[in-house]
C-alpha cells in the first residue's frame, strides 16, 4: 500500500510539474480554464500505405511501380548521428490496376523506367523517418515523394532537392537536413552548385548520386546540379506558355524575396503565406498562397517531413504586370482552393484535426495585391468579416478558411490613405 | 517508454488497486488515508494527463498571424450568451470575444462545458479552443461558422456577430421562413444554431442599428437554389456545343442547363437532373431571344444504357417536381402551380430553377416570363449528338 501511494503521489507530482512546464511555454490564457493549454501533438502517420487499400489490396487508378534489381546503391552518414541516409536503385514497370487486387500480376504496365529512392537505414533496414518522427521500412517505390525516376531506355540527369523537417510543432516546421538526389545516368561525377549549404561534390554509386546539405541549402534560382556535362536547375521554373502569349509578368530581383501576409492554418498544419519579391519593373512579385516552413515557400508533406519549397519565385509565378493595382482598382483580388474530400482521405493530419475541430475538408484562400495607397483591407465572406492590413513589400493580403463556399459573396473594400473607399463584390460558388 | 506512458501505467495501476482496496472495505486509518491520496493524486494527475493527452488542439503560432489577427493574451471573454444545439445532450454554442494585436475585436465560435470554452468533436470529446485560435478579427463581425459531421442533419451553422453597442434588434430568417428575433448582449453579440450547410439553411441576419435596418444575406446568389422542402440546396449549371475548329460558326447553337446538389458531402449521394437545352446566339451581332424551360417529376436513379450524363442521376433522391431552363437576358420569371406562385429571376448564367414538392403535378404548371405566359415546357431542343 506504501508503494502503492507514494507511486500514485509521485505520478500526480510529476504530471502537474510537467503540465506546469507546459502552461509556462503557453501564451497568456484566453479564459482560466485555458490555461491548461495544449503543447502540439505529434503528426498522426496513417498505417495505410500508399496505394493500398484499407484490406490491403493495391488501389486501383495509383500507379504502382514493380521493381526489378532493388539494392541500396549508396549509403551516407547522417551528420547529426541519426540512421544513415541512403538511395536504393531499381528498374521499375509502371503499372495500374483497373480495381482492387492482391497482385500486380494483372496490372495494365504504363511504362519503365530506372529509379532511385532517397531513404534512412536503420538496424540494416531501409526506410524513412516519418513525420511522428518514427522510423518504418519502405517497400520499394511506395511513397511517390521518396521516388525519382527516369526513362530506361533513354535517362536522363534527374536531381531534386527536398529538406527534411522537424515537425514538434506542425504548425511552424523546422528544417534539419536538405538532400540533393536524382540519377546522373553520364555522370562518374557530380557536383551541386548555388544551394549555399548543399554545394560540392555528391557522393556517387553507379548512376544515383547524393549530396546532404545543411538547414540553409536552398533551391534558388541558382541552384543545379552538374554531371558528364550536363546542367540541371533546381530552382523554381516558368510554366510553359503558348505560342502568342501576350501576359507579362515582373522580373524579381535576386535576394528581395521575403514571405509576407501571413496566415495560419485552420487544422494547426503549417501556415500560409505569399512570396513576394522586389521587381526591376518596380510593381512588387506577389505569387499564390503556398505553406510556409521557416522562410521556404511551397509543398509541405506532413507524413514524410518533407518540403521541395524555395525561397525565391520565377517570374511567371507573379502576377501579371497588367494587373497590377492602380488608382481605379487599387487592389487586384483573387480566390482560390475548395473541397478536397478526395485528396484528404488518407491524410492522417486532416482527418484527425477534421476530427477535433470539425473542420470542412479543403482549404480557400482569399488574397490579393494593393497598390501602396491602400492602408487597410476588409475582406466578408459569407463565414467571417477579416480586417488586413496590407504587407510592408507587397502590400499583400491573405485570409485561409476550412472548406469552400458554394454560395455567397466576397466582398473586399479598401481603405485609402485619402480616406476613400473602393469596394469590390463577386459572387462565390462558380 | 515516454513519460506519459509512465504516468498512464501508473494511473492503470493505482484505478486497478483502488478497486481492489474498495473491495476489501477495510477501515484502517491507513486505508482511509491511503485511499483520500489515492484520489487526489489519481485526480490530479488525471487531470494534468487529460490536458496533456486529449487537448491537442495547440495554440495558432504567433509566427504564422498578423497582428489584425492575433490575439491579444488575456483579453478573452465568452459573451453571456448561449444557443441550444437542436440536439439533446450537446453542450451550448457561444461566443468568445477578444482583442487583436492590432486593436481590433475578435470572435469565435465554440461550445461551453463545465466552465471551458472549446468544442465537441466528431469524436464526441470536449476540446478547449486556445485563446489565440480565434474564428476572426475585424471592425464588425458578422458570420456563419460551419461545423462539419458525418452526417448532413449533425453539421451545424451558427450565425452570430457582434454588432456593437447601438444594436437595437436583430432577427434571423431561415428558408425564407418568418424571422424570428434574437436575443443580444450588450456588445451587440448574437447567435443562432442551425441544422446543416449554409446554403441549405439560406440564413439572412437583419440588424437593426441606429434606427437603420441591414440585411445580410449569407448563402444566396451564385447560381445556388435552396430546397423547397428543407433538403440539400442544388446549383445550376449551364453548358453549351461549341463549333469545331476551323468550322464556321453557326448563327445559333445549342446551350443547356441541369442542376444538381449544390455540395459534395462525403457519404452522401451527389444528385442531378437531366440538362435541358435550347438555342443561344453563337456570335455577336445575332438577334435570339434565349428561353427555354421544362417541367418534370424527378424520381428513382438513373437508368442503365449510354449517354448518362445526359440522363442525369437522381440517385433515389426524394422526388421533386422541377421547372428549369434559361431566360438570358430576361428579368422577371413567375411559376404557377396548384395555387402557388414563385417568382424568380435567371442567374448570371441565364438559369433558373423553380422546385416544388412531388405531390405538384408537372401538367398544372404555368410559366410567365416579363409578362409573356407559356405552359410548363418551352423552346427546348434535343442536344446534338457527339460523335
Amino acid at each position: 500500500m506504501k508503494r502503492l501511494v507514494a507511486a500514485t503521489i509521485a505520478a500526480g507530482v510529476l504530471a502537474g510539474a510537467a503540465g506546469a512546464a507546459v502552461q509556462a511555454n503557453d501564451a497568456t490564457p484566453a479564459t482560466p480554464r485555458a490555461k491548461q493549454s495544449q503543447s502540439p501533438a505529434p503528426v498522426p502517420v496513417s498505417k495505410q500505405p500508399q496505394g493500398r487499400l484499407a484490406d490491403g489490396r493495391f488501389e486501383p487508378g495509383y500507379v504502382q511501380y514493380r521493381a526489378h534489381h532493388a539494392r541500396v546503391a549508396l549509403r551516407i552518414p547522417d551528420p547529426s548521428g541519426g540512421p544513415d541516409w541512403a538511395l536504393k536503385a531499381f528498374d521499375a514497370e509502371r503499372v495500374t490496376l483497373d480495381r482492387p487486387a492482391r497482385s500486380l500480376a494483372h496490372a495494365k504496365l504504363i511504362g519503365r523506367n530506372r529509379c532511385v529512392q532517397l531513404g534512412r537505414i536503420q538496424d540494416g533496414a531501409f526506410g524513412w523517418i516519418y513525420g511522428d518522427g518514427r522510423f518504418r521500412r519502405v517497400p520499394t517505390g511506395s511513397e511517390y515523394g521518396l521516388v525519382q525516376c527516369t526513362g530506361l531506355k533513354r535517362p536522363h540527369l534527374s536531381a531534386q532537392l527536398k529538406e527534411a523537417l522537424d515537425l514538434a510543432d506542425p504548425a511552424e516546421p523546422k528544417i534539419t537536413r536538405a538532400a540533393v538526389w536524382g540519377i546522373a545516368p553520364d555522370g562518374t561525377a557530380v557536383s551541386v552548385a548555388g544551394t549555399g549549404g548543399a554545394d560540392g561534390v555528391a557522393t556517387v554509386a553507379g548512376d544515383a548520386f547524393l549530396k546532404l546539405g545543411d538547414p540553409s541549402s536552398k533551391a534558388g534560382a541558382d541552384a543545379r546540379v552538374q554531371a558528364g556535362g550536363r546542367t540541371l536547375r533546381l530552382g523554381p521554373t516558368d510554366p510553359h506558355f503558348p505560342p502568342g502569349f501576350k501576359v507579362k509578368f515582373p522580373t524579381p530581383i535576386p535576394g528581395t524575396e521575403r514571405v509576407e501576409a501571413r496566415a495560419p492554418d485552420p487544422a494547426g498544419a503549417p501556415g500560409w503565406g505569399l512570396l513576394v519579391a522586389q521587381t526591376r519593373e518596380g510593381v512588387p512579385c506577389v505569387t499564390q498562397p503556398t505553406q510556409v516552413a521557416g522562410d521556404r515557400t511551397g509543398y509541405i508533406d506532413l507524413r514524410l517531413a518533407l518540403v521541395n519549397g524555395g525561397t525565391s519565385p520565377s517570374p511567371g509565378s507573379c502576377r501579371p504586370i497588367g494587373t497590377k493595382p492602380d488608382p481605379k482598382r487599387p487592389c487586384d483580388v483573387g480566390w482560390s482552393g475548395g473541397s478536397a474530400e478526395a485528396l484528404e482521405g488518407s491524410d492522417a493530419f486532416a482527418r484527425r484535426a477534421r476530427t477535433e475541430r470539425r473542420l470542412l475538408s479543403g482549404r480557400t484562400q482569399v488574397y490579393g495585391q494593393c497598390s501602396d495607397q491602400v492602408v487597410r483591407i476588409t475582406v466578408r465572406t459569407p463565414r467571417d468579416v477579416r480586417t488586413l492590413v496590407p504587407s510592408a513589400l507587397g502590400h499583400a493580403f491573405l485570409a485561409v478558411y476550412d472548406g469552400d463556399f458554394p454560395a455567397g459573396r466576397l466582398e473586399i473594400t479598401a481603405q485609402l490613405k485619402n480616406g476613400k473607399t473602393w469596394t469590390t463584390k463577386s459572387d462565390l460558388g462558380f | 517508454m515516454s513519460f506519459f506512458d509512465q504516468v498512464e501505467r501508473e494511473l492503470v495501476r493505482a484505478a486497478k488497486v483502488q478497486i481492489r482496496v474498495r473491495r476489501l472495505r477495510r477501515a484502517s486509518a491507513l486505508g482511509f488515508v491511503a485511499a483520500l491520496l489515492l484520489g487526489a493524486g489519481g485526480t490530479a494527475a488525471a487531470a494534468t494527463y487529460l490536458a496533456l493527452r486529449s487537448s491537442s488542439i495547440a495554440p495558432f503560432a504567433a509566427d504564422s498571424t498578423t497582428p489584425e489577427q492575433r490575439v491579444e493574451p488575456g483579453t478573452s471573454r465568452v459573451l453571456d450568451l448561449q444557443a441550444a444545439d437542436p440536439a439533446r445532450g450537446v453542450p451550448p454554442w457561444v461566443l468568445r470575444v477578444s482583442r487583436s494585436a492590432a486593436g481590433l475585436q475578435c470572435s469565435t465560435v465554440g461550445q461551453l462545458s463545465g466552465g471551458a470554452f472549446g468544442l465537441v468533436g466528431l469524436d464526441g470529446q470536449f476540446r478547449e479552443l486556445p485563446e489565440a485560435n480565434a474564428d476572426a478579427c475585424g471592425d464588425d463581425l458578422l458570420g456563419t461558422r460551419v461545423f462539419s459531421a458525418r452526417k448532413t442533419k449533425d453539421v451545424r451553422t451558427v450565425v452570430y456577430g457582434v454588432a456593437g453597442p447601438e444594436l437595437q434588434s436583430v432577427t434571423v430568417a431561415v428558408a425564407g421562413a418568418k424571422p424570428r428575433t434574437l436575443r443580444h448582449t450588450a456588445e451587440g453579440g448574437f447567435l443562432a444554431v442551425l441544422r446543416g450547410y449554409p446554403e441549405d439553411a439560406q440564413p439572412v441576419v437583419t440588424l437593426q442599428r441606429g434606427g437603420k435596418s441591414k440585411r445580410y444575406a449569407f448563402a444566396d446568389g451564385g447560381f445556388v437554389v435552396a430546397d423547397p422542402v428543407g433538403g440539400r440546396a442544388w446549383r445550376l449549371q449551364a453548358f453549351g456545343y461549341g463549333t469545331p475548329r476551323g468550322k464556321k460558326r453557326p448563327a445559333r447553337q445549342t446551350t443547356c442547363v441541369n442542376f444538381m446538389t449544390a455540395r459534395a458531402v462525403p457519404g452522401e449521394p451527389n444528385v442531378s437532373s437531366p440538362p435541358v437545352c435550347g438555342p443561344e446566339a453563337a456570335r455577336p451581332g445575332v438577334r435570339l431571344d434565349t428561353l427555354f424551360f421544362t417541367t418534370h417529376r424527378l424520381s428513382g436513379d438513373r437508368q442503365p444504357g449510354p449517354g448518362g450524363f445526359m440522363r442525369g442521376d437522381w440517385n433515389h433522391h426524394p422526388p421533386r417536381t422541377a421547372v428549369w431552363g434559361s431566360a438570358r437576358g430576361h428579368r422577371r420569371i413567375v411559376v404557377r402551380a396548384a395555387g402557388e406562385t414563385r417568382e424568380v429571376a435567371p442567374r448570371l448564367n441565364g438559369g433558373f430553377l423553380v422546385l416544388f414538392p412531388a405531390s405538384f403535378d408537372p401538367a398544372s404548371v404555368t410559366v410567365e416570363v416579363d409578362g409573356n405566359r407559356y405552359g410548363s415546357t418551352f423552346g427546348t431542343v434535343d442536344p446534338p449528338e457527339l460523335p
